[in-house]
């Protein structure tokens, strides 16, 4: 019985003495990311449905559009999905490793990438039957906020991280 | 005619060849932070994930190349490529932190049933020793 309550304590001290170098996250941050998981399924679910239509203006660039629309499905999903597991992570735990907050940030500048990306795209596809250029032009603006809007929500939870993470890093070494 | 730093075989090995000691000093570091991140997990990565969390440190550590101020359909293709690998790396670091969070919550509950379980203890032998006397 001693033995077992010992190991108890050891148990909680080391509990407690490994979880010290965790990065802690806001209950703010941790709504946001939820939100951002959720718009980011959505999202991705949205292009999914809107793809099959895109076609290129020009037909010489109809292998480039057919890889380009690949791409940003792979990209909306894998941010869809690293989101959704960010998140139950932060139902978990609300915690993240270094290694997770820079990854965090280099999300952010992915998305914002992806944005500008899409943008430059517009002026070379269009939609085919049986959408009309006033619906695909309402959806690729929305879509472009979206993306926008990703990117800037991404930051805002990697910077303020990435700044203690800095912080405490000067602290350690004078 | 406009020309892009995109990652054609030629400039990748022209990034890799001035780039090498810088990269394999940040490909280290990453490697090493997240198996210090992650110890506690007993990970068992794979040669896939690996490939992939190394290649996606190349494509973070490079800077994404600019778009020209006209872009061809190719040019957005081949950067919307680049900016899939490097959001494919954040997929299975954000696996890892869940199953570490996930972890570090079964350990921490189990650790909370080990204290309520000595402070019932306690409980029960000072009552057993205020009756006793």
């Amino acid at each position: 019985m001693g033995r077992r309550r010992a190991a108890g304590w050891l148990l909680c001290l080391l509990v407690v003495g490994g979880l010290s170098g965790c990065k802690k996250v806001t209950q703010e941050q941790v709504n946001v990311v939820h939100t951002g998981a959720m718009a980011a399924k959505e999202r991705a679910a949205a292009f999914a449905v809107i793809a099959p239509l895109i076609t290129a203006k020009d037909q010489r660039s109809a292998a480039a559009v057919a890889t380009w629309i690949t791409q940003h499905q792979a990209g909306l999903n894998a941010q869809a999905k690293s989101l959704s597991d960010l998140s139950q992570a932060l139902v978990y735990r609300p915690v993240v490793n270094e290694i997770t907050v820079k990854a965090l940030s280099d999300c952010a500048e992915t998305a914002s990438e992806r944005t500008r990306n899409f943008t430059a795209m517009l002026a070379h596809v269009t939609v085919k039957d049986p959408g009309t250029p006033a619906e695909w032009l309402a959806f690729a603006g929305a879509h472009e906020r979206a993306l926008a809007s990703q990117a800037e929500l991404l930051r805002s939870i990697a910077e303020p991280l990435k700044a203690k993470i800095k912080k405490q890093a000067t602290e350690v070494q004078p | 005619m406009t020309t892009i730093p995109l990652f054609d075989a030629e400039t990748l090995a022209a990034n890799l060849k001035e780039l090498t000691p810088a990269l394999e000093k940040a490909l280290l570091d990453a490697a090493e932070q997240f198996v210090r991140d992650n110890k506690d997990d007993m990970l068992v990565l794979g040669d896939a994930n690996v490939k992939a969390i190394f290649e996606a440190q190349f494509y973070a550590s490079v800077p994404i190349p600019m778009l020209p101020p006209e872009p061809t359909a190719e040019d957005i293709a081949t950067r919307e490529t680049i900016l899939t690998k490097r959001d494919a790396a954040f997929v299975l670091i954000a696996r890892a932190q869940k199953e570490n969070n996930e972890r570090q919550n079964r350990v921490l509950k189990n650790a909370g049933k080990a204290a309520t379980s000595v402070g019932l203890t306690i409980i029960g032998l000072t009552i057993k020793a205020v009756l006793g006397g």
